[in-house]
């Protein structure tokens, strides 16, 4: 039962992924991407990991594709959304295949099969949030720091410019 | 199986009765608009030229109409996203549903039955994770229209979700902080307290602020007026849904209802104790249920009678005035209120020493707690009804200024002044 919903998932998310790089139009990309990531979250929940896989959907799935969808849906016409492919596409795809293929290798060549295994409850929000909060409180609170400054950052980069050249226009 | 069987039990309950308030709804925005607009409000669908139960019969005719309609596909759409999105909609009002506590666990022998579909150690984030998605159908829609005005209606909705849901997931972060759970039935389970002794501890008045916030919020995700800016009608036709017809069109129309019974049903949840019935804990229930079953009997007998002797005065006074079939109506309810008022009496006297025995109480506690559900669902439902009718639509501005330069502030604080009293009162 376990393995069939494993590959239904899977296999979803694999093929929602291909259709995802193969669209060329910018928002039916995203739609499939969305599929993809609600897939991916299924996995998680099999997995026990209830907390990871509903973050996954409110997160990725959620917040950041809404904000994906408005912004190629906002910036010109929704079907001239085109993705540029450039020429650098056989270089990536080559560096991307041989370092997959490098993983693979070495993930069926370790000796260490298998990890140790953990309690169901492992994933559950009381426990992520004991190790967050309490075993790694000092990280969590600088990576805090680090999301806060980005934001800063981007409020700063995304301001009218006071006076100069644009004005009037101002940055969107 | 028999676990299978209960929660299949459970969510055809949930589907039953979201579709039935559903109707209800329905109804209850076209007579409740029309008596604050002071209109009468239909009242001409009838079954068989005599029951129209002030306008009841309606949705049921709209349902049929919308059924047998053609179904139409604009020739320039993306046809596979077209179809998809009214399923999309409705899929995601209806999951929602799936951790909401509708009354106290059931004890049957040894068995122990939650009253809710699903047990998710996550709970109230499962909710905020579900209402982040809701936003998809809408833009799904007016993205694969291919038309100018859904486009516009697909792109305020975004906007609007991503300033709106900020704000509710911050009522909520407080809310997790007073109750300490993230489980939306243990949630519930707290608010059967007292607090001061008086007051029961229900979320509103732990969290006043919050609530209003929460409120606020659920409106935006449900895109009810004040902020229904996804369909405005005076500015973009009918908004998201202009391209659709007959049943995809009546997807959308239901799902919309749908979402907002869902967000009843958490507003009461979260804010107003969920199943539990006011003062009276599942325990007392079952303590005094004989006497409760006898005093409710006594007055649903005393009511009925009263309404069918009202029924049946306008009868007398109205005959003759209409001259067909329609004045045969008050005299068949009022017969049916008659008998009804006559199986109380009887049900009073057959069960005149009410004593219900363990198992016979703890269903009828059950029972009273799915309908103190059920009741609070409804009134936050007509809610919604009422600020539609109550309330303009607001400008795009006048909507970003809210949420982010008045709400965001103002769920920040109520946050952090929560966490600081949680900490000090620990």
């Amino acid at each position: 039962m376990e393995a069939l919903f494993f590959y239904l998932f899977g296999g979803l998310a694999v093929i929602t992924a291909l259709v995802t790089i193969t669209r060329r139009d910018a928002v039916t990309s995203a739609f499939w991407l969305i599929a993809c990531f609600l897939n991916v979250a299924a996995l998680f929940a099999m997995l026990s990991a209830q907390f990871i896989a509903v973050m996954q959907i409110l997160i990725y799935a959620g917040a950041i594709m809404v904000f994906f969808l408005f912004v190629t849906m906002f910036l010109g016409e929704p079907r001239r959304v085109r993705l540029n492919r450039g020429r650098a596409i056989p270089l990536i795809s080559t560096v991307t295949v041989l370092l997959l293929a490098y993983l693979l290798m070495r993930i069926t060549n370790t000796q260490h099969r298998g990890f140790p295994s953990i309690s169901d409850s492992y994933g559950s929000v009381a426990m992520v949030s004991r190790k967050l909060l309490v075993d790694y409180v000092f990280l969590f609170e600088v990576t805090g720091l680090l999301l806060l400054v980005a934001v800063i950052g981007a409020v700063y980069v995304a301001r009218k410019p006071r006076t100069g050249v644009g004005e009037g226009e101002g940055h969107v | 199986m028999a676990e299978i069987a209960w929660a299949l039990g459970k969510i055809l309950f949930m589907l039953v009765f979201v579709f039935t308030v559903l109707v209800v709804m329905i109804w209850g925005e076209r007579k409740g608009s029309a008596f604050i607009q002071d209109r009468i409000g239909p009242n001409r669908a009838s079954i068989g030229g005599v029951i129209r139960l002030g306008g009841l019969v309606h949705p049921v005719a709209d349902v049929l109409k919308l059924l047998f309609k053609e179904d139409l596909v604009p020739g320039a759409v993306n046809r596979f996203f077209y179809t998809m999105a009214p399923f999309v909609v409705m899929v995601i009002a209806l999951v929602t549903f799936a951790v909401l506590p509708f009354g106290d666990a059931i004890y049957l022998g040894d068995k122990v039955i939650p009253l809710r579909i699903a047990d998710l150690d996550v709970g109230i984030l499962y909710l905020l994770a579900i209402t982040s998605l809701s936003v998809y159908g809408i833009v799904l829609a007016g993205w694969a229209s291919n038309n100018k005005y859904t486009f516009l209606g697909g792109i305020r909705s975004t906007a609007q979700m991503i300033s709106y849901e900020i704000n509710m997931g911050l009522a909520v972060l407080a809310l997790l902080l007073v109750y300490g759970s993230t489980r939306v039935d243990a949630m519930v389970v707290e608010q059967g307290q007292l607090l001061f002794g008086f007051l029961p501890r229900w979320g509103v008045f732990l969290q006043p602020l919050g609530f209003v916030l929460f409120l606020t919020s659920v409106f935006a995700e449900t895109n009810r007026t004040p902020f229904d800016l996804a369909e405005g009608e005076s500015e973009l036709v009918s908004g998201y849904n202009i391209e659709y017809s007959s049943m995809k069109f009546a997807l959308f129309f239901m799902a919309e209802y749908a979402s907002m019974i869902v967000a009843a049903g958490f507003i009461s949840s979260l804010y107003f104790g969920g199943w539990q019935v006011p003062w009276l804990d599942t325990i007392t229930l079952r303590e005094h249920a004989g006497t409760f079953l006898g005093v409710s009997l006594w007055v649903g007998a005393v009511f009925n009678l009263l309404f069918a002797a009202l029924l049946w005065k306008r009868y007398r006074r109205e005959r003759g005035l209409l001259g067909d079939r329609r004045e045969l109506e008050p005299l068949v309810l009022g017969i049916v209120f008659f008998i009804l008022a006559l199986v109380c009496l009887g049900a009073v006297v057959i069960a005149s020493p009410w004593n219900l025995g363990e198992q016979g109480a703890a269903h009828f506690a059950t029972v009273v707690q799915v309908l103190s559900f059920i009741l609070k669902t409804l009134f936050f439902s007509w809610l919604f009804i009422w600020v539609r009718w109550t309330l303009p639509r607001f400008r795009y501005d006048q909507l970003m200024k809210l949420g982010w330069q008045l709400m965001l502030p103002l769920g920040l604080l109520n946050f952090f002044v929560t966490a600081a009293v949680v900490l000090l009162a620990r």
